[in-house]
This record gives C-alpha cells, sequence and structure tokens, in this order.
C-alpha cells in the first residue's frame, strides 16, 4: 500500500503543478471553459483517488472545491478574484494534505477553509467591478428551474482511441452510465473493425452513436466522458428541446436513421424543428454550431485543453529515481574513464587490431556519455510555475502590476543545476518586486507605463546557459550603495570606485541597500548568498542597472556540472587540469624570464600581464621547477598569467568532488582521473586569482 | 540479548613498533600503498588524493597525524579505506598504516583502559587498549580523529 500511496504522492503533485499552470492562466482568461474544465477534473482526479489510497482529508477537502468548480462550470457563478486567491490558498492547502501524516493543524484548515465556500459563492455578483459581463447571462432561479424540468434530447457520438482499453477504462461502463440519464437508444459502428488478421485484440475499434432523451444538463453528459475526452472523440449536441421518444414515429425515424452508419447530427437536425423553440438559452444556442464545424472544431479544443494529459499520454515516458540517473552518470564516467585508460594501453601496446577496437570502444562509449547527460537535462520551463507564483503573489501584497514574461524557458540544463537555480531566482524576483518595481503612483509620476515588466529570459552561449532577469523598475542607486557600503564600514569614504564596483559591494556578505527591512526580501540574505549559490555551481552573476530605467542581473551556468572541457599542465611534475574556457593563449618563455620581471609582471606582445607564478614558493611541499610556459587567463576583463613547466593538451574531464576534507582548498573546483588512473586535479581559476591577488 | 557478552570487531595494524587497532565499522576496505596526488596548500599529514574505483579519496598519513616517528614507505604499507560519520555523513577518508595484521573479536570485558598519566592525546582519542598475545593493542576512535581533521587530536597544553 505505501508503494501505491508514494506514487499517489507523485502524480498528486503533477496534478498540483497543472493546476497551479491552469489558476495561473485562470487569472488572465476568466471565462475560459477549457480551463475551469481542467481544474475541475483535477479536483475530481484528486478526490477520487485520493479516497481510493487512503488519503481521506484530502479527499473530503476537494470534494468541496469541485462541487464549487461544478458550479462555476454550469455558469451558476462566475470566477471572480476572490475565487481564485481561495484557490490558491486550497491549493497551498493541498500541498500539505498530500503528504504521509498530514499534520492535525492542516486537518483543522480543512474546515475553516471550507466554511468559507459558501460566502464565496454569495459574493460574486456585483463587489467584484474587475469581472468582465460574462457572455452567458445567468438565468433566475425559476428559469433554471423550468430548464432543468425540461427534458432535452441529444445525440451524442462517442469514438474511443484504439487504444482506451489498454489505459483500463471500460467504454461499457460508460455507455451504461449514459443509459441510465434518461430514455436512449444506442447504436454501435463496427466500420472501423479491421481484418481479422490484423485485429490487436488489445485496441478498440468500435465506435458508438446515440440518442438521449434526458433532464440532465449538457455538462453532466460530458463528465461521463471526463476520463476519456482527452484522447477520444466525443461528440454532444442537442438535437431537439424535448424529449424525442415521446412520438413513436420519431422512435421508428431515429433507427431508421441510426442504422445508416454515416449518420451525423445534421441529419437529426429535423426534429428540433418538429416544435416551436421553447426557451432556448444562449448558452445552448452556442453551442449548437453547424455540424461541419462542430466536428472539426470540437476535437481541436478538446486536444487544447487537454495539452498536458495528451502528451503524457502520447510520448511514454518512464520514471526514473534522481539517485539511479546519478548513479548511472558516475558508471558513464568511469567508463570514459577505462576507455581513456584504454586507449592509452593500445597506443602503447602497438598491437592494431587493439587499436581499432578500442577507437571503437571510443565511439560508443562517447554516444552512451552523450545520452546519459542528456537524460538529466531539464527544461528551465519546469521552474516556471515556480516563478510565475511568486511574481502573482507578492506583486498582490505590494500591490504592484506586473507582467512576468519569459523568453526561452525551453532551454534546458543539469537536473542538479536546475534544482539548486530556483532559490537565488526567486531572491532576485523577489528583490526585483520588492525593491526594483516602484509602486503605481512613482510609476505614474515618471511616466513609466503603470503595468511593470519583469522579463526572464534563458538562451545558450557556448557550453554555457545565460539566465537574464530584467525590470523595468527604480534600477539602483549608486550613490545610496556607496553611502550604504561607508556606513556599513565596507569601503572607506575616500575611496574612488567605478559603477561597476560599487555595483559589486551589492555582493558583498551582509549588504542590504532597502533602509527598513520588509517582510519580503530583507530577511537576512542579500545578494551574495545568490552570488555564493551560483558560484557553487561553477557560475557567475552580473548586475546591470541604470537609474529608473531598470536593473538586469545575468546569471551564467555551466551546462553540466560534471563534464568540462579542460587542458592538462604540469606544474612541478603535477598534473593539473585548467578549464578550456578560461584559456586566452598560452606562450612560450625564456628560460629565467619570469625570475627577472619586476613585480610580478611580464612584457607580452605590447601589453603588461601580471603573472602567478606556482612554480617555487606557494605550493607547499612541492618541487621547484623552472616555468617554461606562460598559460594566459581570462579573468574579469584583463589577463593574469599561470606559470606552467608543461602543456600536454586539451583533455575531456569528468569532474569529480574533492570531499568535505578538502574544501577549503576552493581555488580546486575538483580532481579528475586520467587515463594512466592517476588523479588530477581541476584549477578553479577565478578562485586562484583572486586568492593570489590578496 | 546480554549486551556483555555482545564483541566488538577490530582490525589491528602497526604504526612502526606499535599496535593499534580501528573498530570495522570504520573499515571498508584495504588497498595496496598508491601514489598519491599532492594537494598544494595542505597540512603535511594529508599526502594528497588517490583514485578508488572513479572517485577522489583524501589520503592522510595516520602516523604523521598522530604526530609519530616517519619512517619510508615499503611493500607492506597500506591505505585503509575508512567510513568516517560525520554528522549525518559518511565520509571516506583514506589512512596510511605501516602494516595491517589482522581483525580481532573482543569482549567488552577484554577492553581495558588505557593508563592517562602522561597521555599526549585527549582522552577520547584511544578510549582503551586489549591485549593479544602479551602485546597491548591501542583502540584508535577514528571517528574523532578523522570527522574534523583541523581540529586538534592533541591535548592544550
Amino acid at each position: 500500500m505505501e508503494d501505491y500511496q508514494a506514487a499517489f504522492i507523485e502524480e498528486a503533485n503533477d496534478f498540483v503543478q497543472i493546476l497551479e499552470e491552469s489558476l495561473l492562466q485562470l487569472e488572465g482568461d476568466r471565462q475560459n471553459p477549457e480551463i475551469i474544465n481542467e481544474i475541475f477534473r483535477i479536483m475530481h482526479s484528486l478526490k477520487g483517488s485520493g479516497a481510493m489510497f487512503g488519503f481521506d482529508d484530502l479527499s473530503s477537502y476537494t470534494h468541496h472545491l469541485e462541487s464549487l468548480y461544478d458550479q462555476v462550470r454550469r455558469g451558476e457563478i462566475l470566477i471572480n478574484r476572490a475565487i481564485i486567491d481561495f484557490t490558491f490558498e486550497s491549493v497551498d492547502h493541498i500541498k500539505h494534505l498530500i503528504s504521509f501524516q498530514p499534520d492535525e493543524k492542516y486537518i483543522k484548515n480543512s474546515q475553516s477553509l471550507i466554511k468559507r465556500i459558501p460566502g464565496l459563492l454569495m459574493a460574486t455578483e456585483g463587489d467584484d467591478k474587475d469581472i468582465q459581463r460574462p457572455i452567458k447571462s445567468i438565468n433566475t432561479e425559476k428559469e433554471a428551474q423550468q430548464k432543468k424540468d425540461q427534458k432535452k434530447s441529444y445525440f451524442i457520438r462517442f469514438r474511443p482511441d484504439t487504444d482506451i482499453l489498454k489505459d483500463g477504462t471500460n467504454p461499457l461502463y460508460l455507455i451504461d452510465e449514459l443509459v441510465a440519464m434518461g430514455t436512449c437508444i444506442v447504436k454501435a459502428r463496427a466500420v472501423n473493425i479491421p481484418d481479422f488478421n490484423r485485429l490487436d485484440p488489445l485496441d478498440c475499434f468500435i465506435s458508438w452513436d446515440f440518442v438521449l432523451a434526458t433532464k440532465e444538463d449538457p455538462s453532466n453528459i460530458e463528465d461521463v466522458f471526463i476520463f476519456v475526452s482527452g484522447t477520444s472523440e466525443i461528440e454532444i449536441k442537442e438535437i431537439a428541446d424535448f424529449d424525442i421518444f415521446e412520438k413513436d414515429e420519431n422512435k421508428a425515424k431515429l433507427m431508421a436513421l441510426l442504422a445508416c452508419p454515416d449518420v451525423s447530427s445534421s441529419d437529426l437536425n429535423e426534429f428540433s424543428d418538429q416544435q416551436p423553440i421553447l426557451t432556448r438559452t444562449p448558452d445552448l444556442i452556442a453551442e449548437e454550431e453547424p455540424t461541419e464545424e462542430a466536428e472539426e472544431v470540437t476535437p481541436e479544443i478538446q486536444e487544447k485543453s487537454n495539452l498536458s494529459s495528451t502528451k503524457k499520454m502520447r510520448v511514454s515516458t518512464v520514471r526514473v529515481k534522481a539517485e539511479n540517473l546519478d548513479n548511472m552518470i558516475n558508471l558513464v564516467s568511469e567508463l570514459v574513464t577505462m576507455q581513456a585508460r584504454l586507449q592509452n594501453i593500445a597506443q602503447e601496446n602497438g598491437d592494431l587490431e587493439l587499436i581499432s577496437f578500442a577507437e571503437n570502444f571510443q565511439k560508443l562509449s562517447r554516444q552512451f556519455r552523450d545520452l546519459s547527460f542528456g537524460m538529466r537535462l531539464v527544461p528551465i520551463q519546469n521552474l516556471y510555475i515556480k516563478f510565475q507564483r511568486l511574481v502573482h503573489d507578492v506583486s498582490k501584497e505590494l500591490d504592484k502590476d506586473v507582467d512576468f514574461v519569459t523568453e526561452g524557458l525551453e532551454t534546458e540544463l543539469d537536473k542538479n543545476v536546475i534544482e539548486h537555480i530556483s532559490e537565488p531566482i526567486l531572491h532576485i524576483l523577489r528583490n526585483s518586486l520588492d525593491h526594483g518595481i516602484e509602486s503605481k503612483e512613482t510609476r505614474q509620476e515618471l511616466n513609466k507605463p503603470e503595468r511593470a515588466t519583469i522579463q526572464l529570459k534563458a538562451h545558450y552561449s557556448g557550453a554555457d546557459v545565460i539566465i537574464q532577469v530584467t525590470d523595468d523598475g527604480a534600477g539602483i542607486d549608486l550613490e545610496g550603495v556607496r553611502h550604504s557600503a561607508i556606513e556599513k564600514g565596507l569601503i572607506k569614504a575616500t575611496t574612488k570606485l567605478s559603477s561597476k564596483e560599487i555595483l559589486d559591494l551589492l555582493f558583498e556578505p551582509g549588504f542590504s541597500t532597502k533602509q527598513d527591512v520588509s517582510n519580503l526580501s530583507g530577511r537576512g540574505v542579500g545578494m551574495d548568498v545568490v552570488k555564493r549559490k551560483i558560484e557553487e555551481l561553477r557560475g557567475s552573476v552580473e548586475l546591470h542597472s541604470e537609474k529608473e530605467k531598470g536593473t538586469v542581473i545575468k546569471i551564467r551556468l555551466p551546462l553540466t556540472l560534471s563534464m568540462i572541457d579542460g587542458f592538462l599542465v604540469k606544474i612541478r611534475e603535477n598534473s593539473f587540469i585548467i578549464p578550456l574556457l578560461a584559456i586566452d593563449k598560452i606562450h612560450e618563455l625564456k628560460t629565467g624570464q619570469l625570475d627577472k620581471a619586476f613585480n610580478h609582471i611580464i612584457k607580452i606582445e605590447d601589453e603588461q600581464v601580471p603573472f602567478i607564478n606556482l612554480m617555487n614558493g606557494s605550493f607547499d611541499g612541492f618541487q621547484d621547477k623552472p616555468a617554461k610556459y606562460l598559460v594566459l587567463i581570462n579573468f574579469e576583463n584583463k589577463k593574469v598569467g599561470l606559470a606552467v613547466n608543461e602543456v600536454l593538451g586539451e583533455y575531456q574531464v569528468v569532474l569529480k568532488p574533492l570531499g568535505h576534507l578538502l574544501k577549503t582548498k576552493d581555488y580546486f573546483s575538483g580532481a579528475t582521473i586520467m587515463g594512466d588512473g592517476k588523479v588530477a586535479l581541476v584549477i578553479d581559476t577565478n578562485k586562484l586569482i583572486q586568492q593570489f591577488a590578496k | 540479548m546480554d549486551n556483555s557478552n555482545k564483541t566488538d570487531s577490530y582490525l589491528t595494524f602497526k604504526l612502526g613498533p606499535e599496535s593499534f587497532a580501528g573498530h570495522v565499522k570504520n573499515v571498508q576496505n584495504i588497498l595496496e600503498y598508491r601514489e598519491v596526488t599532492k594537494v598544494p596548500d595542505t597540512p603535511s599529514y594529508m599526502k594528497g588524493v588517490i583514485n578508488l574505483r572513479g572517485n577522489v579519496l583524501p589520503v592522510v598519513d595516520l602516523k604523521e597525524k598522530l604526530g609519530m616517528e616517519l619512517c619510508p614507505y615499503t611493500s607492506n604499507t597500506c591505505i585503509l579505506v575508512m567510513n568516517i560519520y560525520m554528522e549525518e555523513d559518511i565520509v571516506n577518508v583514506g589512512a596510511i598504516v605501516d602494516h595491517v595484521m589482522q581483525v580481532k573479536e573482543i569482549t567488552p570485558q577484554e577492553v581495558l583502559p588505557y593508563p592517562s598519566i602522561s597521555n599526549k592525546y585527549k582522552s577520547e582519542i584511544i578510549p582503551g587498549v586489549f591485549k593479544v598475545n602479551d602485546e597491548f593493542v591501542m583502540i584508535l576512535n577514528l571517528d574523532k580523529i578523522f570527522s574534523n581533521l583541523e581540529t586538534s587530536i592533541f591535548k592544550e597544553k
């Protein structure tokens, strides 16, 4: 049972995500019936499977929401801000309920939330100014009552997806349900059944046509198909607003019509003319579009509304434990290392057969490596809901009108990077909303559009991914930052700083520009934490800002944490890897050139280049060697030389952590296993230069 | 179950002329000594890192860590791959020892107090001793020695 519950929790969490997504959409498009249906369907599923797996609190709570959305769906009440906010709160509440042992206080919370529902129903009319009047007019109760009592006749066509049986749905139950609603005739269509030799008994080839006379609302008929509507073709059409079976001649006529295999709903229209139209309501007219159009449009709309669920069904996927993926990557890394070793041995051995075998093995292992690294890539889109939800909540709380625009969220990053990047980005967004975007009044004074924009953009750049957050807010007040830094003792009052250096101060630990610590972003964690977190991912963060125009924060991240292109060098006969991207060029040195250099600067091609000589002194416990080459490294906008005594060439590196005990040596980003089984340390050039610049 | 009869297993090994023992729960496996990649700017007892089946294992010279007299490595020199329990994590560390002896089953009654007069180590480092063939074997608390390499194992004077 626990296993099933765990599976349910995973599924439910997916539902919650779709739910949040739909709610955010609903905010912008309050009358969209597809979104409302989607929400209803999720509530329904949560209720059903919740009860099945023993999540009774969840089930009973979602039951109330389901009824609420049922009324919304029927057009009896209108979506307004109160309902959306209530549903958001409920989503948070549901998140708590989806756990093995929900806290007692959450269960109590259910009660207080449920009690608010009647209030929502009352408040729907009048008090909400910003809602558009609905297309559907609300019927007075009397009319509605009248409508309900009257039987109507519908033509229903149900063409199930051929896979319906594999999904565990028995179409016969659906038919039973329909028949139970009123008077009904059913005609099965078997034209699609293929030749016996090609007949797969697991596929469903039969479709059904119904004529149903019922008092039920059309939406209830749709409900019968709620779980198959994503994949199956369903057409529901009112053919007459009375009970078509009342007259015997009609019945016979219907039977004759249905017997014809290519009958369409328009053929049945003639019945509707038999009696004068009594109480037609606009919503039903809206549904009665010309048949040809209905047939084309309906599946399309349904496909759209079920996009998320359909996708899942069409692309067959398997859930894999993240841990297994990690283990696989470790094994692949080992394989790559072994392969390098095999190549070494083959070259030394000189056996042609072995060499060609080693080469084939290399091709194979490279493909395998790319494939398995690809499996860990996740689009940034996965974090979108989190971001949008934050922008939604915070902008509401601060009463700021904000447009959240995104671009390039299909950009993929390693799963581990994605997991760790969401916090920093949330922090940046929170900062933008709180400190960056001005209040509505200020924006008006400054002649800025009242609705502010925050843009989140991602794209590839070489082996990196760049994520950029742009706002059109107040920008950063350089003087303010400077003053604050002086007050906090970070800089002296006399220190002259470029604007970039002032902006860099924001990343200093314990710096916060806003005087009053606000409820939102001033929680004592500043941009320094953002910077540190991003650097832990081997990324970097840059900030540009223009006063009154806005702020741009640019995050650069490596595509994957575990593989880099490196350059193998020897420093005092020990192998080190320098990331290839950091290297500008390599310069050969004359004997003793560095020793003669004044103040650790030498002249290379008309440029003065500062250098770090690790060939003697520093690097404790290593034998001194004369420097032969100077590797020029890009550091910020300058070049810095690093003296080495041998350059060995490019090397693809599987990065391994150095572990807790050596964590203090932070100018090594890790180590890698070489083809000969030995370990080489990987230099983090930025940190190394910073260390030696002190 | 009577706890007093429960035996503990210890791996015994030599550091110079002395015999030591570590609890087997701390020992994952034993490797022959192999070349270690140096890491610059580390304490001298931190010998560097080696490749342990595709992972990087830091290696410490245990004699140097304990402040004992050093001698060259021989064919008997081994690296003990240890599981060190650090707060919630288990961390792997390699320890270079001169000679691995055997695994001994010891009952709690056999563990004798370590005479603490002039003990230069903090008392929790050597919690006790036991006798094997008339020779004293000192039990090392490997978790305490390795869980935080920066903290001193020596008594403050």
